[in-house]
């Protein structure tokens, strides 16, 4: 991942589950089997290259695996 | 950032995806939305295994020029990843919920009726939970005692209810699926339905198992559907809990391998099998009755779950 985030993620929110999930197949093929979610919510980063940024992630979650693939939607903030 | 996306599109091929090996696959030609604001980040904004478009490392990706036939031909092939997206379940996961509102309409109509409407006091229990395409273990009980609160043809409930900390039967039940080391199996893949549709008190239950009339109708009603959905669903395993199930069933005189408690004869364990699939007896757990053959009978159907895949 080339960004760390930052403190916690707000208004986290689920988006899809299960089978709703359209890549549900590789996470279980990747991360094993799990009641996969997909969520979305807002956290502060930091780039590699030192600027840090407002965005709204997403990423995939599963009871007993964690959390995976943290994935930048958007800037919610000017740059 | 996304404002700036123009409508132009570039082609490029994954070279690195072990942050995100679900999202992305190895060598496989992805398409790019022009984003400035993320290319001078050292970024790149990529549509990928999601449908969705996402900022990635540009260094993950190796720009490529198709020739224009290859072009057309990858932009058809985008056009039928956006419409598979609209459409995201199953098909058989789809047939199934069709046929499991299809049982609910009926079970609506049946309550209009004024005879078998009379009958029913107390609630209504369909499906413990959404149905569900081969799952791992489908149970199936007499009657329900948690309920399905709003029942409705269009609407099931989205969990398994057995789960929920309300009901004392969920508690015995979580216990001992936990102590088996199937408890992911029952929270993920479980289903469980009442052979017989209306609740009733437990002091009923023998009424309603018995007697004759409206309530036999609901009961050869219910396994019916129980028995059809079964068939659609293709459980792996069937966990029948208690002798009122597996008489609504039909199953009883067909257990093999029965073991009987000494101390008053009843049934704890026996093995048969429904609708092509493996069932396992169990007593009922509800009544106290949960000791360590229930143990038994779970170790027992872990190893049909497991077997089977």
């Amino acid at each position: 991942m080339n960004f760390e985030i930052l403190g916690g993620i707000s208004h986290a929110e689920t988006i899809a589950r299960g089978t709703g999930i359209r890549e549900l197949r590789r996470l279980r093929q990747a991360y094993g089997a799990g009641n996969w979610r997909k969520r979305k919510g807002v956290a502060r980063i930091r780039l590699e290259n030192g600027e840090t940024r407002l965005a709204e992630l997403h990423w995939y979650e599963a009871h007993g695996i964690g959390r995976r693939e943290f994935k930048r939607k958007r800037y919610l903030d000017p740059k | 950032m996304t404002n700036n996306r123009a409508p132009a599109t570039e082609y490029v091929v994954c070279v690195d995806n072990a942050d995100y090996p679900a999202s992305l696959e190895l060598h496989k030609i992805y398409r790019t939305l022009a984003d400035q604001d993320a290319l001078a980040d050292g970024d790149i904004r990529v549509i990928d295994e999601s449908g969705e478009d996402y900022l990635f490392p540009a260094s993950n990706f190796v720009t490529i020029s198709p020739p224009a036939q290859v072009r057309s031909s990858l932009a058809t092939a985008g056009q039928a990843d956006d419409s598979d997206r609209a459409d995201d379940l199953p098909v058989e996961q789809r047939e199934l919920e069709h046929l499991a509102k299809r049982m609910y309409e009926e079970v609506f109509r049946r309550l209009e009726d004024p005879v078998l409407g009379e009958v029913v006091k107390d609630k209504v229990t369909v499906m413990f939970g959404p149905p569900m395409v081969r799952p791992d273990v489908a149970i199936v009980s007499f009657q329900g005692g948690a309920g399905d609160h709003s029942p409705s043809p269009r609407k099931w409930p989205p969990r398994l209810v057995y789960l929920d900390d309300k009901f004392r039967f969920g508690r015995v039940l979580r216990y001992q699926f936990r102590e088996a080391g199937l408890y992911e199996t029952l929270e993920q893949r479980t289903v469980a339905m009442a052979a017989c549709f209306p609740e009733a008190p437990s002091s009923e239950s023998r009424l309603w198992a018995r007697q004759a009339g409206p309530r036999a109708q609901w009961r050869e009603f219910s396994s019916c559907w129980v028995r059809r959905m079964l068939r659609a669903m293709r459980p792996r395993a069937v966990l029948v809990l208690g002798k009122l199930a597996s008489t609504a069933l039909n199953l009883e005189g067909g257990w093999r391998d029965e073991r009987r408690r000494e101390s008053d004869g009843h049934r704890v364990f026996g093995r048969a099998e429904i609708e092509d699939c493996p069932a396992i007896y169990c007593h009922h757990l509800s009544q106290g009755l949960n000791g360590p053959w229930a143990q038994e009978c779970l170790a027992y159907l872990g190893r049909v779950v497991r077997s089977s895949k």
